[in-house]
């Protein structure tokens, strides 16, 4: 849930209100390190947008976290590092994709549960003997007994 | 986030330009840090708190407001205009925002004599009963 801050910060440059000065980034890495960076960015979630990754934010505030992620990048700091830097500041939600660990592993897991134990229940309800087994079948009506029937029926539907 | 941990180092320049406030400047303090912005609403609604209680607990409490996502000059016309009874310091590249977590202005860091974050407000401070329980809490 955005907090009423983000929120603010949103709206405020949304509408073009914010004061806030553009700016570039700090001078890329060399070429390697900066294909990292940008790897890197693509995986951390802006802190002041809905769901855009620092990578592809324009905002001043995702800048300043790629930066992060350049100067923690230019340090040699390896990727679970830096990873671990966004997590303890923000919390799982920067992480664009959810972790396969721990907690969030329930999010990559849960799904296929659900499939699965579906599948099970419905091939269960497939095997198992129908409601209606021993029940005798209707008895087959002469003519002018179903004559009659339909003539009871016609005159409680025209009442 | 950072509850608990010990609060990232920083070196900003004061908006005079006079010196260079740095974490280690405030060891032994109660220190509260509020990051705030001109144009944002909710952080020149919750100014005059901060006033406040930089006045009432300024023996005791250090209070460092930090600039990010504006400009000098916005700045410098906002407490020319408004006047500050704290130290206003500059994160021109939101490198300080960054290392602390912030998520949007304004919010405010409230770190114990130890250099740990206690607790933090995410929004406007709503009232001086509010401002004073934090206060309380980095004061123990």
């Amino acid at each position: 849930m955005l907090s009423a801050a983000a929120l603010s910060l949103i709206v405020s440059v949304a509408l073009g209100q914010s004061g806030a000065p553009t700016r570039l980034g700090t001078t890329p890495l060399d070429d390697a390190r900066e294909v990292r960076v940008q790897k890197l960015g693509k995986q951390f979630r802006c802190a002041v947008c809905q769901g855009v990754s620092i990578a592809d934010s324009p905002a001043s505030m995702a800048r300043a976290q790629l930066d992060k992620v350049r100067e923690l990048v230019g340090e040699g700091q390896s990727d679970e590092e830096i990873a671990k830097f966004f997590v303890d500041r923000y919390g799982e939600w920067v992480l664009m994709e959810p972790r396969k660990a721990g907690a969030a592993l329930w999010l990559w897991v849960l799904p296929a549960v659900l499939v699965v134990g579906g599948v099970v229940l419905i091939i269960r309800a497939a095997r198992s003997p129908s409601p209606f087994e021993g029940v005798p079948p209707a008895p087959k009506l002469l003519p002018q007994e179903l004559e009659e029937l339909v003539r009871h029926v016609r005159s409680d539907v025209e009442k | 986030m950072l509850k608990g941990a010990l609060a990232p180092n920083f070196a900003m320049s004061t908006l005079d330009g006079t010196k260079v406030a740095r974490l280690e400047d405030y060891r032994g303090k109660p220190l509260v840090i509020n990051f705030w912005a001109t144009w944002c609403e909710p952080c020149l609604a919750e100014h005059p708190l901060f006033a406040w209680a930089s006045r009432t607990y300024g023996k005791d409490v250090a209070f460092v407001g930090v600039v990010v996502e504006d400009t000098e000059a916005n700045t410098r016309q906002f407490l020319r205009d408004n006047g500050t009874t704290f130290t206003q310091l500059f994160d021109p590249k939101s490198t300080v925002a960054v290392d602390f977590g912030v998520t949007g202005v304004p919010e405010t860091y409230f770190i114990d004599r130890r250099g740990i974050i206690v607790s933090k407000v995410a929004g406007a401070v709503q009232s001086r009963e509010e401002l004073t329980a934090s206060l309380e809490m980095i004061l123990k």
